[in-house]
């Protein structure tokens, strides 16, 4: 028998013990490996620097990590609004002279991308943006010059369908959003029934309500007219529609009006209608364009609908005076008013005047770092609308306060882990060598040195850490795989959870080491085990 | 081989402090392939005698002088990590109780007398031992498994496996009945004449020592068992 056969053999004859202390030993190191593997890919996740954009605009109450987590990550929710008037400052066409009292941010930003969350679909955020995103302008033609990349020379491509156009109520939907949702493209040959059938519709819920919510499913349907390539980012998740698809519906509204008025602490109840309507003139909303779900709750006298005409076309532009040309449908019972019309293009005309519409945050790529910069201290001293962000260095101190710090504690609370399996492992043998005496005596009294006995001991110990090490890997692999799944579930972004790293091996190669060194003791005690002796005293 | 004691003393120290000389030999010697029985009452110093000639303790002064063809090695010099060495490969050892190691099969226990030699283990000679004492088709048996007899039986083909030019057997029929003691001291005897290993057997049972060519008795050649013993305090040492 060789040496490996003698070290097997003992190590079954007391299995139970073996397995226990293997056990206690991949425990300690499954645990590590998996604080190992979360660390390292929670480094590549969270303190990502290949963003493909550099400055995040979001509210100015916001804290850059909320902004951030909820635009790049689709987590947590939107810590407020901003005015869509900044956009249009980073927007303005080329060559048109800004307004007297308006910022021109177009030296800063070379792409500008609206982004406005609030509504969901089975649990799934809807996203309401520009065709820019995909690389379009409102016009549907391909944009010149590099197209905006949601990460460093990655940009959104279609994997069937086209990009919504802007001012419609279609959405371009992520790759895991039509697999998991079974959504599919709409076929104009077939009626709207057909296609709500084969899921080529759907209507969007207010909010994201929890389970025990009754959800509020807004009236508009959208259109899925284009399905994305997956990005393995948290946008694979998303619903994109039109921004303006979202001013057209009648909560949004109300909201975006009660939202003006909170900024401006009017209260209705302290005003004679007189001065009510005037301070909404002040504040740039026409009182006739009061939505009626909110004129009843203002106290406001029921107006007829619209007929001032909203933007259309370009939403950057200024808004054309063309006639409304499709009626007011009329509103169903029990659902919300229409608050939009349709142009002669068919395009939605929202009834809340562009001075009012809010975004969540407006996603920018600057010309350059300088410009970056300036942008982001042009928010911090000077325009008070809102705060700027660059996300990556945002998520890159998220890492190092919070998740580097809270994964080292658990890397010395799984390398103490560790250790106390080395102590288990030595306590383990160190018994066993108490009680196989005689064993250790009759194998010297067969020719085995000491040296020989000391060497089948501490192996043995080894053998045990590289069992339970080998063991520990791959159940921290696998704790990593669910943890993946669940990270996908939560943020759309799942770790490499297979890729194996040399500090893994490294860490596994210390505990072989650590229960080798702990197997010295009980093995030191095999060592001077006294031969004849204990042959006299079997 | 040929086996020389010469002047081989071991003492040890009482509880009370003196010293308590257990072997003091003048002169042993056991020729190649000699069969011989010592005779001893118990406490005799027997077995302390068969662990020195086997090298697992050290006299305290005299010389253990093995003749082998590659020539005479007093193992009284060696260090014990080559006395262990020493021992793995040309000794063999039989103990009263069979002390065979319960985790592993019969024919494991035969493999392991082979494992310290430095040699690979001969599977097929463990095998043949295994047959030669009758018990092939227990050979995957562990000793839970197998009879008192049997049990040592499987020692005996241990002791033999690396085919060893000295036998030492230390009463080795003393925990059978009598017939199972006699063709175990036949398997013994027979298996060291085929490989031509000089056997020492230690017993106190005078049938089975007439069983064998030459007869010692302890007392006669160890000056230490003989009834008067003198004492000196263990600092004269």
């Amino acid at each position: 028998m060789n040496f490996f056969e003698i070290i097997l053999k003992q190590m079954r004859q007391r299995s139970l013990s073996t397995w226990l202390t293997t056990l206690s030993v991949l425990l300690g190191v499954g645990l590590a490996i998996s604080i190992l593997i979360l660390h390292r890919e929670g480094q590549n996740l969270f303190a990502q620097t290949d963003f493909g954009y550099d400055i995040i605009i979001g509210p100015p109450k916001g804290s850059p990590l909320q902004i951030t987590l909820n635009t790049v990550y689709h987590m947590d929710q939107s810590p407020g609004v901003i005015p869509y008037s900044i956009y249009q400052d980073m927007t303005w066409p080329t060559g048109e002279k800004v307004p007297p009292g308006r910022m021109d941010y177009r030296r800063y930003a070379r792409i500008a991308i609206p982004f406005m969350v609030g509504d969901s679909y089975n649990g799934r955020r809807i996203v309401g943006t520009s065709p820019q995103m995909f690389g379009f302008d409102d016009n549907g033609q391909r944009v010149t010059g590099t197209p905006f990349q949601y990460r460093k020379e990655k940009s959104y491509e279609l994997a069937a369908g086209r990009v919504f156009k802007a001012r419609r109520f279609e959405a371009v939907i992520g790759s895991d959003v039509a697999e998991k949702e079974h959504l599919t493209l709409y076929d104009d040959k077939l009626t709207e029934a057909d296609n709500e059938k084969r899921g080529a519709t759907f209507r969007a819920t207010h909010g994201m309500p929890s389970g025990n919510q009754k959800p509020d499913i807004h009236k508009p349907k959208w259109h899925v007219v284009g399905i994305l390539k997956p990005t393995h980012t948290a946008n694979d998740r998303v619903l994109f529609v039109p921004v303006v698809s979202l001013y057209a519906i009648a909560e949004h509204e109300s909201g975006m009006v009660a939202q003006a008025l909170q900024r401006a602490n009017v209260d209705p109840s302290t005003m004679t209608p007189q001065q009510f309507q005037e301070t909404l003139r002040k504040l740039g909303i026409d009182p006739k364009q009061v939505p009626e779900s909110l004129r009843k709750s203002l106290g406001m006298k029921a107006a007829r609908k619209p007929a001032a005409v909203p933007p259309g076309g370009d939403l950057l532009q200024d808004t054309p005076k063309t006639p409304a040309t499709a009626p007011v449908t009329a509103t169903a019972e029990g659902e919300d008013p229409d608050v939009y019309h349709l142009d002669q293009n068919g395009d939605i005309v929202p009834d809340l005047p562009q001075e009012e519409w809010m975004l969540s945050a407006i996603i920018v790529t600057s010309r350059s770092d300088f410009y970056a910069q300036l942008m982001m201290y042009n928010f911090k001293v000077i325009d008070d609308r809102a705060t700027a962000v660059n996300p990556a260095s945002v998520m890159r101190e998220f890492f190092n306060t919070f998740f580097k710090g809270s994964t080292l504690v658990l890397l010395i609370i799984s390398i103490l882990v560790t250790i106390v399996a080395a102590a288990s492992i030595m306590t383990t043998i160190y018994n066993a060598v108490a009680a196989r005496r005689r064993e250790i005596a009759i194998l010297r009294a067969l020719g085995a040195t000491r040296v020989r006995i000391l060497s089948l001991i501490s192996f043995e110990a080894a053998l045990v850490g590289l069992l339970g090490g080998l063991l520990g890997l791959f159940v921290g692999h696998l704790a990593c795989a669910v943890g993946s799944v669940y990270l996908q579930r939560a943020m759309g972004e799942g770790i490499h959870w297979m890729f194996f790293d040399r500090w893994e091996a490294l860490y596994v190669a210390g505990v072989v080491l650590v229960a080798f060194l702990a197997g010295l003791v009980p093995a030191l005690k095999a060592y001077k085990t006294p031969v004849a002796t204990n042959l006299a005293a079997a | 081989m040929a086996l020389e004691l010469v002047n081989l003393k071991k003492d040890y120290a009482a509880p009370d402090g003196s010293v308590v000389s257990v072997i003091d030999l003048e002169h042993l010697a056991i020729a190649d392939g000699e069969q011989v029985a010592l005779i001893g009452t118990s406490g005799s110093g027997k077995t302390t005698l068969l662990h020195m000639i086997a090298g697992i303790v050290a006299p305290d002064s005299g010389r253990i002088v093995y003749t082998l063809p590659e020539g005479a090695t007093d193992i009284a010099t060696l260090s014990e990590a080559r006395r262990d060495v020493f021992r793995g490969s040309h000794v063999g050892y039989i103990f009263q109780t069979h002390h065979l190691l319960g985790g592993f099969t019969a024919l494991e226990n035969v493999l392991l007398g082979m494992s310290f030699t430095g040699r690979k283990p001969d599977r097929a000679w463990a095998r043949r031992l295994l047959d030669d004492v009758g018990l092939t088709p227990r050979a995957d048996y562990k000793p839970e498994k197998l009879s008192v007899g049997q049990q040592q039986r499987v020692a005996v083909a241990r002791a033999l496996a690396n085919r060893p030019k000295l036998v030492l057997a230390d009463e080795p029929t003393g925990a059978l009945d009598p017939a199972t003691a006699r063709q175990v001291l036949d398997l013994i005897r027979r298996l060291c004449h085929e490989i031509n290993a000089a056997l020492l057997l230690v017993t106190h049972d005078l049938d089975i020592a007439h069983e064998l060519p030459r007869v010692l008795t302890l007392s006669e050649i160890n000056r230490a068992s003989r009834p008067v013993q003198q004492t000196q305090p263990m600092a004269s040492k």
